[in-house]
């Protein structure tokens, strides 16, 4: 008996046909996983690496004001307890031998709906009041914490703003929690803690 | 007017056979390997980044608070010698700490920083000495602002302190360190 004839346009078997077809959808399939994958992670970290630096900014900018301060013209005055503000002046300067004291500035935490903000006013309560905001994604809570008269997050302070300050001797540790819904609805928070030293 | 062929060439039409389209296939395949080891390889730099933010505000952070102590007892909080303790042996927090964050400390007993003076064990005892070669700290150099450079232990007649902070730990690609050197001294308040 004769072969059946197979001419060059035949085509594939069906067992080539569903071979060909599970490989190139597994591969598609891979590859759409990836880039998925791939855009979720960049995304993320992208939105993560801005709210870290501004973050850094925005704190940075809080050591520096602070740190020309008097330890002992802190408002307020309470060791070990945290607060959502403080006010300080900061020393411009010797004339005959006195030291010149800046208007009085103060740093606070104003909560808002969502999301707080830091303002930064001089003179704060006075006519001449200026007052800026430094940042407005601050996080009503520090990352972590809940109102609950607990330590959440284990920084050994009890339903801290998203801004908090507190006087450890010398020194005050200052913590800021930034936080912003990004688009798909996902919350992007990021933390830092800065140790300043008031040097007058 | 030419006539059109009756029909086309086959060989022309016969599109891709099997192993053309596992050959493509496997080529993609590769292409892909190649790109998600390269997202992968972004992924890992940013968390170097990341951690290496963590060790730098850690740095400073620490720098903060020595220079926050005592000046006169900067040295004894912060050595190796628990024994000389300002406020009893073994009431200081030392000469090694840790890095909320940096979890995957190179240290055996979980430290990711230290603290480093010009110091040195000499008969089960430690002294702050001048004469030490340490270039990272500006040593040897005079400590005690007489303008000699001696053998003695100056661990109560400093001047200038300096100080190395290091961290170590483990990162995606591996160890990392990051080192801040600085010089404290006593300086008079307004």
């Amino acid at each position: 008996m004769r072969a059946p004839h197979r001419s060059a346009r035949s085509g594939w078997t069906l067992v080539e046909v569903v071979l060909a077809s599970t490989f190139t959808v597994g591969v598609f399939a891979k590859a759409a996983f990836v880039m998925e994958s791939a855009l979720g992670l960049a995304s993320d970290e992208t939105a993560s690496m801005h709210y870290e630096d501004q973050a850094r900014r925005v704190m940075d900018r809080i050591g520096l004001a602070i740190m020309g301060s008097d330890r002992e013209t802190l408002m307020p005055q309470i060791e070990e307890l945290h607060t959502n503000s403080i006010r300080y002046s900061f020393s411009l300067g010797l004339e005959d031998g006195e030291v010149v004291w800046s208007a009085p500035e103060e740093i606070r935490f104003q909560n808002g709906v969502g999301t707080g903000a830091i303002e930064w006013r001089e003179n704060p309560g006075a006519a001449e009041e200026r007052r800026v905001v430094w940042s407005n994604l601050v996080s009503p809570l520090l990352e972590g914490e809940e109102v609950n008269g607990l330590d959440d997050n284990g920084n050994g302070l009890i339903d801290e703003d998203g801004l908090s300050f507190v006087l450890e001797g010398n020194r005050i540790v200052i913590r800021l929690t930034l936080r912003r819904p990004e688009v798909d609805g996902r919350l992007v928070e990021e933390s830092v803690e800065h140790v300043v030293y008031c040097r007058n | 007017m030419a006539r059109l062929p009756r029909s086309l060439p086959t060989r022309g039409r016969q599109g891709f056979s099997f192993l053309e389209l596992i050959i493509g296939m496997s080529v993609l395949l590769v292409a892909l390997l190649i790109f998600s080891s390269s997202v992968s390889g972004v992924a890992k730099q940013r968390t170097v980044n990341r951690e290496t933010n963590l060790a730098v505000a850690a740095a400073r952070n620490l720098l903060e608070t020595l220079r926050s102590e005592e000046f006169a007892e900067v040295y004894a909080l912060y050595n190796t010698n628990p024994g000389d303790d300002p406020g009893g042996a073994g009431t200081a927090p030392g000469n090694r700490f840790v890095v909320a964050g940096l979890d995957d400390a190179v240290d055996s007993n979980g430290f990711d920083g230290e603290i480093v003076f010009p110091d040195v064990e000499t008969g089960g005892a430690w002294q702050l000495r001048e004469d030490l070669e340490l270039p990272e700290l500006g040593m040897p150099r005079d400590l005690s602002g007489d303008s000699i450079v001696d053998d003695r232990d100056h661990a109560g007649s400093y001047f200038i302190l300096p100080v190395l902070i290091r961290l170590r730990w483990r990162s995606p690609i591996g160890t990392r360190q990051y080192e801040m050197t600085t010089q404290l001294c006593q300086y008079n308040k307004s």
